[in-house]
């Protein structure tokens, strides 16, 4: 296995093995890139503790921020206004809510949409009636509207008609839904954009990093994300209590926390991984150290192992609970739970303490054992393993910001720059150009909404006005162009031969930066025939740390984010391990589920 | 493309946006009371997309879209300067400069470019006299990187020949990035525009020009190393002068408060991004 390699292999002979940061605790060499980054691979990631909606959670339990319902302006047909309000540990934050009656016809999950059920912003402080008015004119207009530097995420969502109607009714007669009604959808609303970083006059993240709670990538649309989940499980009751005030009941606290947030996500994410490289090294340096710091654990306790042991089952509920209509998902799906029984008849017969080794036994069970099972079920494992440790992952999770400023070293010898290019893009220059299909896809951005879209090299038109997505190939370009030059050339600085052809500049730049961020490349031909875009969705999705992966196509994806997470009343209230969530199955009638997770 | 005088750009022929589309219209304005406020990240990259869009490589569109982008934020009217230029840097080719001159000493002519496009390359020029790896004999055959360097002879590079002199100090934004020491010194008409980095932070100077010692109409020097400190501008007549604290404090407001643009300017520059932009066939 490749942990057995020096590791200064691993990272293909570059300087970056050692990170004065995150290598602060004892562990394994870190995994390979050209293992790691590879699209089949990342298509297989799950959620881990580290994801920013376990850690957004965590923090707020820790610091025990307060969120309340100031103002629920709802009419009984359900439109209107809700205004509430985070107190976090530095500041008190809004979220605003405005919710109208569409057509049902313009409900669609597409970004180009122009009608929403809910639209909704995260602002700073409490907003004044002029403030209110300004986010009444511009909120529901999303991206046709103009936010403030004091607002910091802008959101939209469209109701699951069909459980939130349910629901509604339900609840009128004063009855609960069963499990299973809740669980064949997951959540009353889903989310179709949730935009941040200076979007449409937004805050930009360098603000956010300087002040107040939002100070890692995505916790501030995680939030927000969480406090729409609120919003709809109090709607919901709002409308059954109108409905019939004399017999209305409030959902079951245990369903209510089974109900998460659906998220309809599409091509935009594949855009931002190729653009956010340094961030993306970040992401994934941080989850393979969290990994090597777990498999260096010489001895496990009882207590690890059976906690361990614990999740172990809760991961095989939940794949009886994760279905999908994606044939070759619901195929990974079947193998991951085939796998993951054998694996618990295997080493845990008898329960904890089980048969793992009794030194290294993460390092065995990720390195040996999975080395014979599905990606899938690899990356379920190195999800797994991380939980019994919080004390060696934790603070992992306040170190996913990046420095993503790009450097040109305009001093570099172009002999040297092609040196670079063959250590850290080796995967790039092995890619067979000539093949059928290498270049099948171009990445383009629509009028619509700028949406990013996939078209076929053969047929689709805007081909001219294609997006730098494909960097193998221009990488692969680059090196020819470089190694064609005389000898002469090959020795001055790069700033020479930007000079004469600046239209490399951008390549340039990239290759210099990342060259001591060995995680920051798809490893993949992005542009290929064979590529699957939905690989990419999902490997940003669970850093999101989200669950129950639903693609519809190739192409965009459903998904749930915080189905099991503890509600809003119990951050301060105690009672449920706030941090006890991963892999949340349904509760059955006779309240299993609850014994499963978290109930202290 | 369709300017708002209802003429056509050349691209427009050339096939870059499709015929008969209505680009992202961007933000709507349709509230004259409402000042149009736009976040740093969204500057820089509508910059960005729009020096894309009228064919600047990629690479030197991020680094015109920083200059011009440094400028709003420093309260220098970026968009406001670069607005009538449009049409003229729309589709503009971009001449090889030419480059003479020693390992301390360099003379870049950018031949009719624009300083937006030209400038990134002049401070790249100097950032490889400062490390010493140009050539001893000409700029033009450099190429021993081994011949010891005199980091005392200092370094500098004049830069004529080029458009829109005006953005200097936006080129001193480069310079902070890449974390050099280095004065720029530009002459607009009677005025010269004096910007110094050091240690990544910025400051400005704007007053008369002095024929004797500062660089002729429309050049533009990028001085690093002793001569920096001679050169610094300590002017006392001076209708602009921006310390480093000062300069600190408007990129704090402009992340705290966004950058107040000019709606039609900003409308432009949104529309040149979107000749990037594909119309979905139905």
């Amino acid at each position: 296995m490749s942990h057995d390699l020096p590791e200064t292999r691993l990272l293909h002979g570059q300087a970056a093995g050692s990170d004065p940061v995150l290598d602060t605790v004892a562990r394994d060499p870190l995994r390979a890139p050209d293992e790691v980054m590879r699209l089949a691979r990342m298509g297989a990631f799950h959620q881990t503790r580290l994801s920013f909606v376990r850690s957004l959670v965590r923090r707020m339990a820790r610091e025990g921020w307060r969120i309340a319902c100031r103002r629920f302006d709802i009419a009984d047909d359900g439109t209107g206004e809700a205004l509430y309000t985070v107190d976090t540990s530095q500041g008190r934050y809004s979220f605003v809510t405005f919710a109208r009656d569409i057509d049902p016809e313009q409900r669609t999950d597409r970004v180009i949409a122009e009608a929403w059920d809910y639209t909704f912003a995260l602002t700073e402080g409490v907003p004044d009636a002029d403030e209110m008015d300004r986010l009444r004119a511009n909120v529901p207009l999303q991206e046709a509207g103009r936010m403030r530097a004091r607002d910091i995420v802008l959101s939209r969502a469209n109701k699951s008609v069909r459980l939130f109607e349910r629901l509604v009714d339900l609840l009128s007669q004063g009855r609960q839904p069963s499990a299973q009604e809740i669980g064949r959808v997951g959540y009353l609303i889903r989310t179709t954009a949730v935009y941040g970083n200076g979007k449409f006059g937004l805050a930009d993240f360098a603000r956010l990093q300087t002040k107040g709670p939002f100070d890692q990538p995505f916790r501030a649309q995680m939030l927000s994300v969480y406090l729409a989940r609120e919003v709809s499980l109090d709607l919901v009751e709002e409308m059954a209590r109108r409905r019939a005030p004399e017999t209305a009941t409030t959902l079951d606290p245990e369903l209510r926390r089974a109900i998460g947030v659906g998220n309809a996500t599409g091509l935009g994410m594949a855009p931002f991984i190729v653009g956010h490289p340094q961030l993306v090294h970040r992401w994934n340096r941080v989850r393979e150290t969290a990994i090597a710091r777990i498999k260096a654990v010489e001895a496990a306790t009882y207590d690890k192992r059976a906690r361990f042991a614990q999740l172990l089952e809760r991961a095989l509920h939940y794949t009886h609970d994760w279905a999908t209509g994606d044939a070759q998902q619901q195929a990974a799906i079947e193998t991951l739970r085939h796998e993951l029984a054998a694996l618990q008849a295997d080493l845990f017969p008898a329960g904890p303490p089980g048969r793992l080794p009794d030194r290294h036994p993460w390092r065995w069970l990720c390195d040996v054992r999975a080395a014979e099972l599905s990606l899938e079920t690899q990356e379920l494992l190195n999800s797994l393993i991380l939980e019994p440790y919080p004390e060696l992952v934790d603070d992992l999770a306040d170190q996913l910001g990046a420095d993503e400023t790009d450097r040109l070293d305009a001093t570099m010898p172009v002999d040297r720059l092609i040196r670079l290019i063959e250590d850290g893009y080796a995967w790039a220059l092995a890619i067979d150009a000539e093949s059928a299909g290498a270049d099948a896809f171009f990445w383009y951005r629509s009028e619509n909404k700028e949406e990013p879209r996939l078209g076929e090299r053969c047929c689709d038109p805007g081909m001219d006005r294609e997006m730098p997505i494909g960097i193998g190939l221009q990488v692969q370009r680059l090196h020819r162009a470089l190694s064609d030059l005389p000898e002469s050339e090959r020795r001055q600085p790069v700033a020479f031969f930007l000079l004469r052809r600046p239209g490399w500049r951008r390549l340039v730049r990239r290759v210099q930066t990342l060259a001591r961020q060995p995680y920051a490349e798809v490893r993949d031909n992005l542009v290929g025939g064979d590529m699957r875009a939905i690989d990419l969705l999902r490997f940003k999705l669970s850093f999101f740390g989200a669950s129950k992966f639903d693609p519809k196509s190739d192409r965009w994806t459903r998904i749930t984010l915080f189905q099991g997470a503890p509600l809003a009343e119990e951050l301060t209230r105690g009672g449920l391990d706030p941090d006890d969530w991963t892999f949340a199955s349904l509760p059955d009638d006779d309240g299993t589920a609850a014994r499963r997770q978290g109930a202290r | 493309m369709t300017r708002r005088d209802g003429s056509q750009t050349d691209r427009k022929q050339a096939g870059r946006t499709p015929t008969g589309s209505t680009p992202t219209d961007g933000p709507h304005t349709d509230r004259p009371d409402q000042e149009l406020r736009v976040s740093l990240n969204e500057l820089e990259t509508r910059y960005a997309r729009a020096f894309e869009g009228m064919g600047t490589p990629a690479g030197l569109a991020r680094d015109a879209a920083r200059m011009v982008a440094a400028h709003d934020v420093w309260g220098l009217g970026g968009l406001d300067a670069l607005a009538p230029r449009l049409d003229r840097l729309d589709g503009a080719a971009i001449p090889q400069p030419q480059v003479t001159g020693g390992d301390t000493e360099l003379s870049l002519d950018a031949r009719g470019a624009s300083l937006l496009h030209a400038g990134a390359m002049a401070m790249d020029l100097l950032e490889t006299l400062i490390a010493g790896t140009l050539a001893p004999d000409t700029a033009a055959a450099p190429g021993d990187p081994d011949r010891p360097h005199d980091p005392d002879a200092g370094s500098t590079v004049h830069l004529s020949g080029c458009s829109d002199v005006d953005f200097a100090a936006g080129l001193s934004a480069l310079a902070a990035e890449r974390g050099l020491t280095v004065v720029i010194r530009a002459r607009v008409g009677d005025r010269v525009i004096c910007a110094t980095a050091c240690g990544g932070e910025v400051a400005l100077v704007r007053g008369p020009a002095k024929p004797d010692s500062d660089p002729d109409d429309g050049t533009v020097d990028l001085i690093a190393g002793p001569r920096v400190a001679e050169t610094t501008s300590r002017r006392r007549q001076a209708d602009l002068r921006l310390t480093g604290n000062a300069v600190q404090a408007r990129e704090r407001d402009a992340i705290d408060q966004g950058i107040a643009v000019d709606p039609d300017n900003w409308q432009r520059v949104y529309a040149l991004g979107a000749r990037f932009l594909v119309r979905d066939e139905v």
